[in-house]
């Protein structure tokens, strides 16, 4: 497990939004067990605190949950992965839009240069 | 281990290859001289400085416990001992105690090495009978311990009070010293009358012969040195309260 | 009357002079259980000072401490284990003797842990302290703080003037033996560098003053900025 981060944004944020991601994408499956608190604060070089705070919160959101003892696993509950990729999605759609919009370009703009950007992309065709 | 134990270790082992290598030095010396002897050097020159070690020991000693406490300064090992959860004074025992060890094992070096390589100091002891050289020696022994005793809690308190100013610390343990013994002599006087009911112990057949080698009975006068005691036990203890409680690192 | 009986550390009007330079200008600080704390601020900011008068190794001219509630003492000292930026070991002993001798003092002393600490600061039992690199002689300050269950970790300069990998490793022990259960812990440094990760909660000290106290993540909240790029603005 490895997350990038910058420290100019609240590290336990980047911490959720590093879990949220991989469970996004699949790369963390339902269920899956995640590491300790105190393994991940050691791979990452973060206080424990830290960590304690990402986990408690992803407890608070139904994505983990901690089995007395066990340890911490990935929540079971599809629907939860289908809401975080439609988030995510959610995120990334309205981000490229807000950014297409600071750079002055309206709605009709965007989509054409969406399509030759694609165009581009597959070598002449918009699948 | 007791942490008082772990303190002594320390401090002796600190100085094992110091004392080992001048009793050693002090030894070979004597050694040395006798051969010389031997090979035609003069008696008298030989005599005084088979006298040598023995006369160095006092400024050595003075040397040592100064040293002892001012290592701990200048390599910034104070660190380490003023953050330990003991005693202030169980700091500065460990030290008392390593400096009456070397006392007790250079002077027993030397009193060997003198014992079967000086020739003169041989003629003298053979005239005594040897019960009377083991009450005088271990007299001797006890009168020179006693004296290095309160000369190591005087330099003790000097250092330490010096470490309780940002400036003039060799001024200061100057003043200290001569203040502490100044205060010695002059409260051991007023002391002195409480413990007169003290009988004077008389030491037979002790230290003093009359020309014709009959023992002379002198007598051991026990109220001032019994005042005296209590002053510089007083510095004793107050050395390491404020070691413990005033004391500053440098820097 | 304030309520300083579950900070870690409690200090009220805290003033330390020294020949020609007023160290600590009356320092107003509560420290919270359980967490690791960066005092930052450059050089000659007071750092050190402060950290001494804690552990009593300075004598403060002015104001109150109370650690766990206690004056700084011979109890006090109890609950602290202090790491000094200089050199406090003694070189004649090996890195196996120097444990010992400390391990003899301290009740708290975790004689497993320490060996785990040994064994990942890659130092050995019989070597001699004195022939030691000062990044490994820095591991083994640190092994010597953590190897106890202290309530207090005071870590003054653990970084400063060590190689990249003795820096990772302490980094990486620190994170791995912290109990913030039971602990809360110091860490004083010039260069905030890689190291904010560590820091709960951040003060910044500012000639004798305390600039800036807060909690690492508000701070970054706030600022939209790392703790390093607001320490490179207070004091650039």
């Amino acid at each position: 497990m490895k997350i990038d981060f910058s420290t100019s944004f609240p590290i336990y944020l980047q911490i959720i939004n590093g879990f949220k991601r991989k469970a996004a994408v699949g790369e963390l499956v339902p269920g899956q067990k995640i590491p300790s608190q105190r393994e991940l604060a050691a791979e990452l070089k973060v206080n424990v605190n830290t960590v304690q705070r990402a986990y408690r919160e992803m407890e608070n959101l139904g994505l983990v949950r901690t089995l007395r003892g066990q340890g911490t696993y990935m929540t079971e509950d599809e629907s939860l992965v289908g809401q975080l990729r439609t988030e995510m999605l959610k995120n990334v759609v309205n981000d490229f839009l807000a950014a297409m919009a600071a750079l002055g370009y309206g709605d009709e703009d965007i989509l054409e240069l969406v399509r030759t950007g694609m165009r581009q992309k597959n070598g002449g065709e918009v699948r | 281990m007791l942490p008082f134990l772990r303190l002594l270790r320390k401090d002796l082992e600190s100085i094992r290859w110091p004392l080992g290598i001048i009793s050693g030095l002090s030894a070979g010396l004597i050694v040395f001289l006798r051969f010389k002897l031997a090979g035609g050097w003069h008696e008298d020159l030989v005599g005084i400085l088979m006298a040598a070690p023995l006369m160095f020991l006092p400024f050595w000693l003075f040397w040592q416990s100064f040293q002892s406490l001012r290592t701990e300064w200048r390599e910034d090992t104070v660190y380490t001992l003023l953050c330990l959860p003991v005693p202030g004074w169980q700091l500065t025992l460990s030290k008392l105690c390593t400096i009456a060890a070397e006392y007790t094992v250079y002077l027993g070096v030397v009193a060997a090495a003198n014992a079967l390589f000086n020739p003169f100091a041989g003629e003298i002891l053979a005239s005594f009978p040897a019960s009377w050289l083991l009450r005088n020696g271990f007299l001797f022994y006890l009168i020179g311990l006693s004296q290095v005793v309160s000369s190591v809690i005087f330099i003790q308190l000097a250092f330490v009070v010096s470490k309780m100013v940002g400036r003039l610390q060799g001024l200061v343990s100057l003043w200290t010293f001569f203040l502490a013994f100044w205060v010695t002599g002059r409260m051991g006087g007023l002391l002195e009358p409480l413990f007169r009911w003290i009988p004077a112990v008389p030491l037979h057949r002790l230290f003093r012969l009359d020309l014709i080698g009959r023992p002379i009975v002198s007598y051991w006068d026990a109220a001032p040195k019994i005042s005296q005691g209590l002053i510089i036990f007083g510095f004793f203890w107050l050395t390491g309260y404020c070691l413990e409680n005033y004391v500053e690192v440098n820097g | 009357m304030m309520n300083y009986a579950d900070q870690a550390v409690f200090v009220e009007g805290l003033r330390k002079r020294y020949p020609g330079a007023e160290a600590l200008r009356g320092i107003n600080l509560q420290l919270e259980r359980g967490q690791i704390w960066g005092l930052l601020g450059p050089n000659g900011s007071g750092k050190s000072t402060f950290l001494k008068c804690l552990v009593g190794l300075a004598q403060p001219d002015g104001g109150l401490i109370k650690i766990y509630n206690q004056e700084p003492g011979r109890q006090a000292r109890k609950l602290i284990a202090f790491m000094p930026e200089l050199d406090h070991l003694y070189r004649w002993m090996t890195v196996q003797g120097t444990l010992d001798f400390t391990a003899g003092f301290y009740q708290d002393w975790q004689a497993g842990r320490a060996e785990e600490l040994l064994d990942f600061m890659r130092l050995k039992g019989e070597q001699k302290v004195g022939a030691l690199s000062r990044g490994m002689r820095a591991r083994l300050k640190l092994i010597l703080a953590l190897a106890r269950k202290a309530p207090l970790i005071l870590l003054d300069e653990p970084f400063s003037g060590i190689d990249p990998s003795s820096r990772e490793r302490i980094v990486e022990g620190i994170i791995r033996q912290f109990k913030s259960e039971e602990q809360t812990m110091i860490i004083s440094t010039h260069a905030v560098g890689s190291t904010e990760q560590l820091f709960d909660g951040v003060i910044f000290l500012d000639q004798g003053e305390v600039y800036l106290q807060g909690n690492a993540e508000d701070l970054r909240t706030e600022h939209g900025q790392s703790i390093n790029d607001i320490f490179k603005e207070v004091f650039v």
